[in-house]
């Protein structure tokens, strides 16, 4: 398992803390271990966490404009339907508005949702985890 | 300097009319089959052996397998797993085809608006009827939450109706905006590289960044895609 994250770590072009350096003649302690382990696991989060970031500023941006756009579209075609221009334009841009906030909002809820169940399984992962090296080491 | 925005022309390849149709088989067309026909290929060879213990390319089909199902069992709950095999088919399709799109003279379909906003209108379509359906006009709830005072639904329902209706543009105008605004990039660097001879050095260091980058975004974009069909999937089954 260990194995398995180094390289998916060195993969990533994280430093992974080599078994090398240390004393081979010395018995090691799985406390050491679970340093590196931590370690290990801290160069496999961060990339991953930087590119959520990029996502959620990318979505909520998406979600303002898009709505937005679709209140517009809704005006002009009213306006033109019914030869009320400009007033239900000005009308459903402001609704399109409320409309992309509103879905700022709710896409917000969403991502700390995530973000809340991402730890908690982190925080169930780590605990486990420490269980297991326990019981083998 | 190369038009970056020459990769994104569509150029008919088999030119096929009927009536006043174009129908023509483009490249477009052809790297959608393209796209098909590897992920068909990929998981048909990779669960051919399906042992217990899986081989290198059985575990690959697994990981797509299980990061779908985890998708579907967190973001649906146990009865959106009917709805696996179209989510997953959509992901592979989407997921490929910006993949395959990052192989230098190769064609992105997901650059295309129409082509995102197609699959989008598809979910957005399908998710409205699985509403209808398993809720009957109850669904309409959607556009008016429940205890709010109903003067406010003059204003309310229209805004709910408009974000509503923004989901098929937010999903189709997130995945082609990515694609596009990478592949421009890719291709402007890339024209620096010829542009500033020796220098050139330069900007096909940056190149190499931005093709990882690229790779990254084009699998997350994929994710995201799946995953906001599962968000919608969801509001369909249990409203919110």
């Amino acid at each position: 398992m260990l194995r398995s994250i180094r390289s998916a770590a060195s993969a990533a072009g994280q430093d992974v803390p080599a078994a090398v350096t240390h004393d081979d003649r010395e018995p090691r302690l799985s406390q050491d271990f679970e340093e590196r382990l931590k370690a290990a696991r801290r160069g496999l989060e961060k990339p991953e966490r930087r590119a959520d970031g990029m996502g959620a500023g990318m979505r909520i941006a998406v979600e303002l404009a898009a709505a937005v756009l679709v209140g517009a579209g809704i005006g002009i075609v009213l306006d033109r339907w019914l030869g009320t221009s400009p007033w239900l334009l000005i009308v459903f841009f402001i609704i399109g508005t409320a409309a992309g906030f509103l879905n700022v909002y709710r896409t917000g809820l969403e991502l700390e949702r995530r973000a809340k169940a991402a730890r908690a399984e982190a925080e169930r992962e780590r605990g486990a985890g420490s269980n297991r090296t326990g019981r083998n080491g | 300097m190369a038009n970056p925005l020459e990769q994104f022309e569509i150029t008919p390849l088999v030119p096929i009319r009927i009536g006043d149709l174009d129908l023509s088989f483009t490249n477009s067309a052809l790297f959608m089959v393209i796209v098909v026909a590897v992920v068909t290929g990929l998981l048909t060879y990779s669960t051919q052996g399906r042992a217990l213990v899986p081989t290198r390319w059985q575990s690959l089909a697994e990981v797509f397998y299980e990061l779908i199902a985890n998708m579907i069992r967190e973001n649906v709950g146990s009865d959106g797993r009917r709805y696996f095999p179209f989510i997953f088919t959509l992901f592979m399709f989407v997921l490929f085809g910006n993949a395959i799109g990052l192989i230098p003279g190769s064609f992105t379909i997901t650059s295309h608006i129409i082509v995102t906003f197609a699959l989008a209108l598809f979910i957005f379509i399908a998710t409205t009827v699985i509403g209808f359906a398993r809720h009957g006009t109850h669904y309409l709830r959607m556009f008016f939450p429940h205890g709010a005072p109903l003067w406010t639904s003059v204003i309310l329902i229209p805004v709910e109706l408009v974000s509503y209706l923004s989901r098929p543009v937010s999903l189709s105008v997130r995945l082609f905006a990515n694609m596009t605004v990478g592949h421009v990039l890719l291709k402007v660097i890339a024209g620096f590289v010829t542009a500033l001879g020796v220098f050139g050095v330069v900007p096909l260091a940056g190149l190499v960044v931005v093709t990882a980058l690229e790779l990254m975004i084009a699998v997350i974009q994929a994710y995201v895609f799946a995953i906001l069909s599962c968000v919608y999937l969801n509001d369909a089954l249990h409203m919110h």
